[in-house]
């Protein structure tokens, strides 16, 4: 059994603001094995973006993280801020949603990649060119040569994600977390970004972290999945499984209201009502409110998730029981 | 009730001369943002329009809406000729043709109540008396799904799915015969998303309106579309019904497309074709020949010399592209075999 790359346990993140704490992630549990896909998924304000953040402590100051990220077996919330400094970008590095603000438009694209490696490795210059040149070869940049004297402005979105995911693995990361990282882009480059990632996953051996709402990536890119919904990790577990046979009454309704290719004339099943405001959450479950399946202890208490199947969890009523 | 289509829209042309950029002797260069499309939209059905960004399918939506005066062909929309339509007639027009557009927080002045906001279009066609309108505000909120007491309050107050009914509600307010839909739903959540597409729908057989569904995501227009036109750069890459679409694309650009929509319901590695190499080429400057010829990965020397016409392969199925047939019959590229 190999070592996981992450392990994170009943994972909290809360806010201060004027109206109270908000729990913006409330007790998510998971693992990542070296070489994995998992996917984070949910609608906006679930928390997957601030569950995807607070893995590298990139909070602001009214967050107050609690439970354990352990990263390579040591708990990255017992690290001191210098030592999360030189873990951010070597061992754990990101790409982010948008592009076209994720480099300076002052410098070229050269100087950007090399301050990545200066800052983060002990490298002499012509060993960091002759990297940044072999990372943007293998996300397939044409002429890389000249593309690194290129600026920022001179490249489209879709190049641009490239180079920033070449930034992002060019030291051999163990883990790489992308949020949302081919929302601003195009279909057809969009594939392209996706294939990259499953390619760096292939030759370099990075696990993922894929932050999305996009269900059609989740099932294309990754091996397992957790599904989001108001903070809590409602189901997770092998990604063909969930779309197979979904446990979650929420997992069911969000597959049945997307439009298929091929349901042509079908009603689409909605979900009736608002997504929860995380300052005012109803009592007991979450979804209760919307739920297709809800019972009366349902809007009382709220359930706890538990094991529904090999590597498999729910976080429902409806499948308290049958658990061993 | 006769069969005429409502809109047709036959070669339109629309080009955007660029700013010479300070030198007056340089050449003008124009952006070929739509570049000969032609086609019709019969009543009651819903047309939609699917591309990337920067294929003209806004520019069309905007051309529809009489937004943007066309550079060259014929558009002819509910009996208004646009392409030569008299200040006194656009009024009637601007009734007869509504629009519901991406972005449900710019769409709604942030100052005005839902009355004034949702009752503008009745007001400014002096459709209703005075006292009339509160009443009718009201109605068209119950038609949307929103409670009537919604009509006093302010559109910050509402989510963007219920903006967007807010939208709807206003759009339909004055009896339009087509509404433009410029990518209604995907400023919204997923599980908001299928009650926007359900109501459209809902008000399309109770109103018996005709729309025109522009997107981006192929799963959504096909889902809403009873027939499909795929753009790229400018042009018209296939004109089918959803079923024909979906049974049968022929364009290696929409086969791209359907293959990134089916994720969904595939399992990973499942189907894998050839990923479409490359980015959009700029507008300014469109290949010669095929358009899509610059990523295509079936072009031959053909398809830079001639430009394929939009040529029809069965009853209302229509395809641009001189290999279609060559490229359907490669069985390690068929991605309908099931």
């Amino acid at each position: 059994m190999t070592e996981p790359v992450l392990d994170v346990r009943d994972l909290r993140v809360s806010f201060r603001s004027r109206r109270g704490s908000v729990r913006a992630v409330d007790g998510v549990t998971f693992s990542l094995n070296p070489g994995e896909i998992l996917g984070i998924v949910g609608e906006s304000g679930c928390g997957k973006s601030t569950l995807c953040s607070s893995l590298v402590r990139m909070l602001p100051n009214n967050a107050h993280v609690a439970g354990e990220i352990r990263y390579r077996g040591e708990n990255l919330l017992d690290k001191s801020d210098q030592e999360m400094r030189s873990i951010r970008g070597r061992d754990i590095t990101m790409v982010l949603q948008n592009p076209m603000t994720a480099m300076d438009p002052l410098f070229t694209v050269g100087s950007q990649f090399d301050e990545i490696l200066r800052h983060n490795a002990n490298m002499p210059q012509k060993t960091r060119r002759e990297r940044a040149l072999e990372m943007m070869g293998l996300v397939q940049i044409p002429s890389p040569a000249e593309r690194l004297t290129s600026y920022p402005h001179q490249m489209s979105g879709g190049m641009k994600q490239r180079i920033l995911t070449a930034m992002a693995t060019s030291l051999k990361p163990g883990l790489l977390l992308a949020d949302e990282p081919t929302t601003a882009l195009d279909v057809t480059i969009q594939e392209q970004i996706l294939r990259l990632l499953a390619d760096i996953r292939d030759t370099l051996g990075t696990a993922i972290i894929l932050v999305t709402h996009d269900l059609g990536i989740v099932r294309r890119l990754t091996d397992r999945v957790v599904i989001m919904y108001a903070g809590r990790a409602v189901e997770t577990g092998e990604t063909e499984t969930i779309f197979t046979e979904p446990k979650h009454p929420y997992t069911r309704a969000l597959l049945a209201s997307i439009p298929r290719i091929g349901h042509i004339g079908k009603r689409l099943t909605a979900i009736d009502g608002q997504i929860p405001d995380l300052t005012n959450l109803p009592p007991g479950c979450a979804f209760a409110p919307r739920c297709g399946s809800v019972m009366p202890r349902c809007s009382v208490d709220d359930p706890v998730s538990v094991t529904v199947g090999p590597g498999r969890t729910a976080r429902c009523w409806l499948h308290q029981e049958t658990a061993p | 009730m006769t069969d005429a289509p409502l809109v047709s829209a036959r070669n339109m042309v629309k080009h955007f001369p660029l700013p010479r950029g300070g030198n007056p002797l340089a050449p003008r260069r124009i952006v070929h943002a739509v570049d000969g499309v032609s086609f019709e939209i019969n009543p009651g059905e819903t047309f939609g329009l699917v591309g990337e960004s920067g294929c003209g399918k806004t520019t069309i939506g905007k051309l529809l809406l009489y937004l943007d005066p066309l550079t060259g062909g014929e558009l002819d929309i509910a009996g208004h000729r646009l392409d030569r339509i008299s200040a006194s007639k656009e009024r009637a027009f601007r009734r007869d043709v509504q629009a519901v557009l991406q972005d449900p927080y710019g769409a709604l002045n942030p100052r005005h109540r839902v009355l004034d906001v949702v009752g503008e279009p009745l007001t400014v066609h002096r459709a209703v008396r005075g006292n009339e309108l509160r009443d009718q505000v009201r109605e068209l909120l119950r038609i949307v799904g929103l409670p009537e007491r919604a009509v006093d309050q302010y559109p910050h107050e509402f989510s963007g799915g219920q903006r967007q009914r807010l939208a709807i509600a206003r759009a339909i307010s004055v009896r339009p015969k087509f509404i433009v839909l410029d990518e209604p739903v995907s400023a919204l959540d997923v599980s908001i998303r299928a009650q926007v597409l359900n109501l459209l729908r809902d008000l399309q057989d109770q109103l018996g309106l005709t729309y025109m569904f522009i997107a981006h995501d192929l799963a959504v227009v096909e889902f809403m579309s009873n027939r499909v036109a795929v753009m790229y750069l400018g042009r018209l890459a296939e004109v089918a019904t959803s079923g024909q679409l979906y049974r049968r694309p022929l364009h290696p650009y929409t086969r791209a497309l359907m293959r990134a929509a089916m994720a969904t319901d595939l399992p990973r590695g499942g189907r894998d074709t050839v990923a479409i190499q490359g980015e959009v080429p700029s507008p300014i400057n469109p290949p010669s020949g095929c358009r899509f010829r610059t990523r295509c990965p079936y072009a031959k020397p053909r398809c830079a010399s001639e430009e394929p016409p939009l040529t029809q392969v069965e009853e209302g199925h229509a395809v641009a592209c001189h290999f279609y047939a060559e490229i359907e019959a490669a069985p390690d590229q068929s991605f309908i075999d099931h």
